[in-house]
């Protein structure tokens, strides 16, 4: 007697699977979407669930707009946004200048080329934030203006919100490290070599002793000599007794900036000493 | 607009949710203190509608 030969019925796990050659119905779905899943058949399924939640990503970016949209951006809840929409500007922007990429940014995204700093004039704590702090503040400024009442942002050109807010940044950077620039510039050729601003102190400063001033001059040529031109500036001004206010002013650089510069310099010392 | 605000808000959930929210966002954010972020902030809100520049036609601050 011949043994019947058993048939393998179709399916990986030797189920049966009922094949029909029924169509499908006609699903209206994005093309993008149905490209995504073509993707997995051949190539990356990583890459294609990453499509999607980068895709989910900027349905909640729309969604997050639209609930600010009604209170035109501004009270509690647009405050809130600000507030997180700046410090991760303010992250990105200060890791790039700190890093010396943002001039390479700049030039990829299309926006020209900036002429670059001396090599480590950026480093310097209080310029780095001077920078990052001014430039977001100008971005979330126009971002809101130009952007977000203007309705400009669309999910459906793929870029993210904060994708796109660190654009609007790279476009501030340009006008706030100019004006740096040509600050820092202009201080480093008037100032402190001869320190010409001792001889002709504020009227509130206490120390106008020209033996006092001739101290603090030469403290200036000896131990402050390897330091940037600023920096220099500031701790001359601050032995002098100027306030951080009137040093702030002369600069053209913030209170805070001062006081970050100060700090700084104290901690250095301090290691050194230590 | 410097006190801390521990209460979360039905906002905070659309920003967690957004691209603010993604793995990469929140280390960044983790980054910056809170009161630095408010004080550019509120710096921002400082600024007129519109600068005119003492030396060109462009507006000044980009």
């Amino acid at each position: 007697m011949q043994p019947t030969p058993q048939v393998q019925p179709p399916g990986a796990a030797g189920l049966a699977v009922q094949l029909h050659d029924q169509t499908p119905a006609a699903i209206d779905v994005p093309p993008a979407w149905l490209s995504d899943f073509d993707a997995t058949a051949g190539r990356d399924f990583d890459q294609a669930m990453a499509g999607l939640r980068r895709r989910a990503r900027l349905a909640e970016d729309a969604d997050l707009l639209a609930a600010l949209a009604p209170d035109n951006f501004t009270g509690p809840d647009y405050d809130r946004f600000a507030e997180e929409l700046a410090k991760y500007g303010m992250a990105v922007i200060a890791a790039w200048i700190v890093q010396g990429v943002i001039f390479q940014k700049y030039r990829e995204r299309g926006l020209g080329t900036l002429p670059e700093p001396s090599p480590g004039a950026l480093n310097q704590p209080d310029v780095a934030a001077e920078l990052t702090n001014e430039t977001v503040a100008w971005a979330l400024h126009h971002f809101r203006r130009t952007v977000l009442l203007n309705n400009r942002w669309d999910p459906k050109k793929g870029a993210s919100l904060k994708t796109f807010f660190v654009g609007q940044c790279l476009i501030r950077f340009a006008n706030v490290y100019n004006r740096w620039r040509d600050n820092d510039q202009r201080n480093a050729a008037v100032l402190i070599d001869d320190l010409l601003l001792l001889d002709q102190p504020l009227t509130s400063t206490p120390r106008t002793d020209p033996a006092e001033l001739a101290v603090i001059r030469q403290e200036a040529d000896t131990r402050l000599a390897a330091l940037p031109p600023r920096t220099r500036k500031i701790m001359v001004l601050t032995a002098a007794d100027w306030p951080q206010q009137a040093i702030a002013a002369e600069l053209g650089m913030t209170e805070k900036a001062v006081e970050r510069t100060l700090s700084y310099y104290r901690k250095t010392e301090r290691r050194k000493g230590a | 607009m410097t006190s801390p605000d521990p209460q979360p808000r039905p906002i905070d959930a659309k920003i967690e949710r957004s691209s603010l929210g993604t793995p990469e966002a929140r280390r960044m954010r983790a980054r910056v203190p809170t009161a630095d972020a408010r004080a550019v902030v509120a710096r921002a809100a400082g600024y007129p509608r519109t600068v005119r520049s003492t030396k060109t036609s462009r507006n000044v601050g980009g």
